[in-house]
């Protein structure tokens, strides 16, 4: 026979103003079953939750109710209260009759009585409640980063230090990403390769660390503490052991491709390295360029090749690699100017994109940072910034702000002005975003020391007229027009989610938005998380950031994985799906249903090994207890642990019973 | 394909070269487009900031119409195509308005049919190669600045018309005629038709800049489908040639005028006199007309 135990809090006056809680008490003392119950102003206190574990040893109870808040809230508290007084944690439960009653009522009366019920409801269900265990999985102690850019290299570094391997996952031929692009940076005008370049180095020379480019990630099974990755390695055709990065190939290939790394603005060949720190320094070919492949001619690399290390003939190659954690850090990409036709669709050589203009500034661009504007190398006379392209436009683009490129045009005012001393420098924009540590200091030294002009207002069209761009626009303060002739026009446009990045969330099961940028778990409290467990996120790949926001969320998200990977065993709830063997039929219901993929068939067997039948099988580390998969089965085989059908049904037989 | 024409008042009035030459090629093509029966002015410039209701109710006389005829409405005037759409999108989709304008109007209007501009129906539905047989007379030799006006193409989720930036619809249609539709930044920029009596020195500013840019790109003429960008370019071109002291000459056509000529129509049908910049020394010159 149950021996319950009902304690019905006060919450203060959050519950009791609206709960006559001494009533509600004595009413459920009445239901049969139930042995002891109180009200007390503050059950989640320490004397609370000793009234509790007294209450469970001094009158025996097999189950606990208790009437207070969300179990989100407290349910941990009063279970491991439970718990310590020798009760299976899985026979108390908690009736919210906070959130779901005291704090959406006012009529007092009826506020009791739905309390009441929701008591009611309880108790029937810990009657009919089995003591369940929690789950141990064991972890695989090595960890995966997805994305090579700045993001994902201090997410490796940090996780190495922590004593756990890391394989570094980069799609193109070198890490770096976008930062090893970037000229210099705001607030501090320090050199973006001078200050990444040494953690690409200490990436790669870090022993925990693998790093593997131009490879993207085809698969990922398992759960968390247990994925299984597969891994797809390009076909580089050039054999990174053996290659000395000499360059003779890349020297006598005769095919000339525009730059990726350069954006478009500079020439590459068919065999190259994107920039020369590249990591690895080692050559790849682009099929979709190199004459051998698209014309099976030439060949002249892999015959000068002085190690003999080219090998037109290599596959793509499929790796899989256990881990029990993985960090996605797959940045941004930026929409193209050809996206806006008030700015000519990309068609005016001169109208270019805020990296191309950090590529034409850097010293390692290409025209080594003698600043040129594409149509005839010109040195630009007159320049005009604008900000939000593209972003803060909710009827034709993004609704978003883009975070950085306030600061980063002030950036560029001041390198533009650096080159050229007698230059005019204008910024249209709508509202300056400056608030970072010295972010605000650095704006007024874009404007007062380097005179950059701003102007707020948007630009209506940009046009070519002869050798000049007209840029016509608003100037909203002074409710002017503004028509200026520039020389150059730089168009910050929106952050956007790079390419592909969609597939990758749906391969590792984890959320994104209309965006496209990936899900964190909660906005606040967990922002490196995602919803699936063990797979975090960091830097732009969930929004725009700066490189302190991405660097920090890299750090956070290390530690999130070097927490988990700490354990030798994980645990997770007891909340799983089981099958009752006997009846299932196979007929794969819950399977197709399962978000998880958690169910898969066993074969049930005979003494002598012959196949009887297919039973549905859960894996209780994959199962997360989201009860999708018992409503399909027709024969009512698979039940949810803690909320069995006739658990469920208990509560609803209870709230039905009074009226 | 079943429509029926909607001139609106400015074809009827201040742009009768617009009425002529289209009416010339609805003839030409053995199109079946009679005119919209009992039509009334759809209010343009003057009703909408004034009287919301009105401004919708009236357009709604003129798709009654239409329905009543059992077609659907094919307009010119760009103005018209607006107010048509919005009052259609009030009728269709606005369920309070669509109530204000059935107590006003004392009916209720569907206002389910289609609202195309001719171009579109040349474009879209007797399409190009159709249109390319029946060329006999190419326009050789002769650069076309195409200039859409800002009407036709904003707000865009209402027009649904082309491109708000770039449009093409009127390129191609110039371009079958052998002419050459040139490249220019200014298609879709305003001429400052609005403030054309308040403010005439405004306007003769804005149609200023796109008459030079159109010569800058080395236009030998320019075609419009917007009875009121006509008037500013053509009609006014003389008054900005005196003020600004730059000669243009640059004949401001119809589209239509374009494609009929190209179909070896009369000139005089396509009312080729009538407009105010004399195109004939151009064509003489170009030796399309002799």
């Amino acid at each position: 026979m149950a021996r319950i135990g009902v304690f019905v809090c006060w919450c203060g006056s959050n519950i009791a103003e609206t709960v006559d809680v001494k009533r509600a008490a004595e009413t459920i003392a009445k239901i049969p079953g139930v042995v002891y119950s109180v009200d007390y102003k503050y059950m989640c206190s320490d004397p609370g939750q000793d009234m509790v574990k007294n209450a469970i040893k001094e009158h025996k109870l097999t189950g606990v109710v208790v009437a207070s808040c969300s179990p989100r809230m407290h349910e941990k508290t009063f279970r491991k209260a439970a718990q310590e007084a020798g009760l299976n944690p899985y026979m108390l439960e908690m009736a919210n009759i906070r959130e779901h009653c005291s704090w959406v009522h006012d009529n007092k009366e009826e506020g009791t009585l739905k309390a009441i019920d929701l008591i009611r409801m309880m108790v029937e269900k810990v009657k009919r409640n089995k003591p369940l265990q929690n789950i141990k999985i064991p972890v695989t102690k090595k960890a995966l980063v997805i994305g090579g850019g700045v993001t994902g290299i201090q997410a490796a570094l940090d996780i190495a230090a922590g004593g756990v391997p890391v394989i570094l996952l980069e799609r193109e031929p070198s890490i770096g990403g976008h930062m090893s692009m970037l000229d210099e940076t705001f607030p501090t005008l320090d050199c973006s390769q001078c200050i990444l370049t040494p953690k690409m180095v200490e990436v790669a020379q870090n022993p925990l660390v693998t790093i593997m480019t131009y490879s993207e990630l085809e698969k990922l099974d398992g759960f968390i503490g247990n994925f299984k990755a597969t891994i797809k390695k390009k076909a580089r055709h050039v054999v990174v052991e053996e290659c000395t990065g000499c360059g003779t190939c890349w020297t006598k290939c005769p095919t000339k491709v525009k730059s990726e790394f350069e954006q478009g603005l500079g020439i590459r060949k068919a065999i190259y390295i994107p920039f020369p720190q590249a990591i690895p320094s080692r050559p790849v070919i682009d099929e979709a360029n190199c004459l051998k492949f698209t014309q099976d001619r030439c060949g002249i690399c892999a015959k000068i090749c002085p190690k003999q290390c080219i090998h037109y003939d290599d596959k793509e190659e499929f790796i899989e690699i256990d881990v029990g954690s993985v960090v996605v850090a797959t940045g941004y990409d930026l929409m193209p100017t050809s996206a806006f036709g008030e700015y000519g669709y990309g068609k005016y050589p001169d109208v270019v994109t805020s990296l191309q203009f950090e590529r034409m500034v850097c010293a390692s661009g290409p025209t080594l940072g003698d600043l040129q504007r594409p149509s005839d190398k010109k040195k630009p006379k007159t320049v005009v910034f604008i900000q939000c392209v593209g972003s803060r436009d909710p009827e034709h683009h993004k609704a978003y702000c883009s975070k950085i490129c306030c600061m980063y045009t002030a950036k560029q005012t001041m390198l533009y002005r650096h080159k050229v001393h007698d230059g005019n420098a204008y910024v249209f924009y709508i509202d300056i975003r400056s608030n970072g540590k010295n972010y605000e200091e650095f704006l007024r030294r874009a404007q007062e020391e380097d005179r950059a002009q701003y102007i707020r207002g948007r630009v209506s069209m940009v046009y070519q007229d002869g050798p000049d761009l007209v840029v016509e626009g608003a100037d909203t303060l002074s409710n002017a027009q503004v028509k200026i002739r520039a020389d150059l026009v730089v168009l910050a446009t929106a952050m956007v989610s790079p390419k592909g990045v969609k597939e990758l969330a749906q391969k590792l099961g984890i959320g994104y938005d209309q965006h496209g940028f990936l899900t964190e778990a909660h906005p606040k409290l967990r922002p490196v998380e995602s919803a699936t467990a063990g797979i975090f996120l960091a830097g732009c790949a969930i929004s725009p950031r700066d490189i302190p926001d991405s660097v920090s969320e890299a750090s956070g998200a290390a530690s999130k994985v070097l927490g988990l990977l700490s354990k030798s065993e994980l645990e997770k709830e007891g909340v799983v799906a089981s099958v009752r063997e006997c009846s299932c039929t196979g007929c794969q219901n819950c399977i197709r249903v399962c978000p998880f993929t958690a169910i898969s068939l066993k074969d049930i067997r005979d003494r002598a090994g012959n196949l009887i039948r297919q039973v549905a099988n859960v894996n209780p580390g994959l199962c997360t207890g989201c009860g999708t998969c018992t409503p399909t089965c027709p024969s009512r085989s698979i039940d949810l642990q803690g909320f069995t059908d006739e658990e469920i049904f208990a509560e609803i037989n209870a709230m039905a019973e009074l009226h | 394909m079943k429509y029926a024409y909607y001139p609106g008042c400015s074809l009827e009035s201040t742009s009768p070269d617009f009425n002529l030459s289209t009416e010339a090629l609805i003839e030409f093509l053995s199109l079946d487009i009679p005119e919209v029966q009992d039509w009334v002015c759809c209010g343009a410039s003057s009703l909408h900031p004034e009287n919301k209701l009105a401004s919708l109710a009236l357009p709604a006389l003129t798709i009654e119409a239409a329905e009543k005829q059992q077609r659907d409405i094919m307009v010119q005037c760009p103005a018209c195509y607006a107010h048509l759409r919005e009052s259609q999108e009030a009728l269709v989709h606005e369920s309070k308005v669509k109530e204000d304008l059935k107590e006003t109007i004392g009916r209720e209007i569907a206002g389910k049919l289609k609202i195309k501009h001719f171009s579109e129906i040349l474009t879209q539905e007797i399409g190009l190669e159709t249109l390319q047989s029946k060329v006999t007379k190419p326009l050789k030799d002769l650069k076309i600045a195409n200039y859409y006006g800002c009407v036709i193409v904003r707000p865009q989720e209402l027009m649904q018309y082309d491109d708000p930036e770039d449009p093409q619809v009127m390129d191609k249609l110039v371009n079958i005629t052998g002419a050459e539709s040139i490249s220019w930044p200014f298609k879709t920029k305003c001429c400052g038709a609005g403030s054309s009596i308040s403010k005439t020195e405004v306007t003769l500013d804005m149609t200023y800049q796109i008459l030079s840019m159109a010569k800058k790109n080395g236009a030998d003429a320019i075609s419009v489908l917007c009875p009121l960008c006509h008037i500013n370019l053509d009609f006014r071109q003389p008054q900005i040639e005196r003020r600004y002291k730059e000669k243009f000459n640059l004949p401001v056509f119809y589209y239509t005028q374009l494609l009929g000529l190209a179909f070896g129509l009369d000139p005089k049908k396509l009312a080729l006199d009538r407009l105010f910049v004399s195109p004939f020394p151009l064509l003489k010159s170009k030796g399309i007309l002799s």
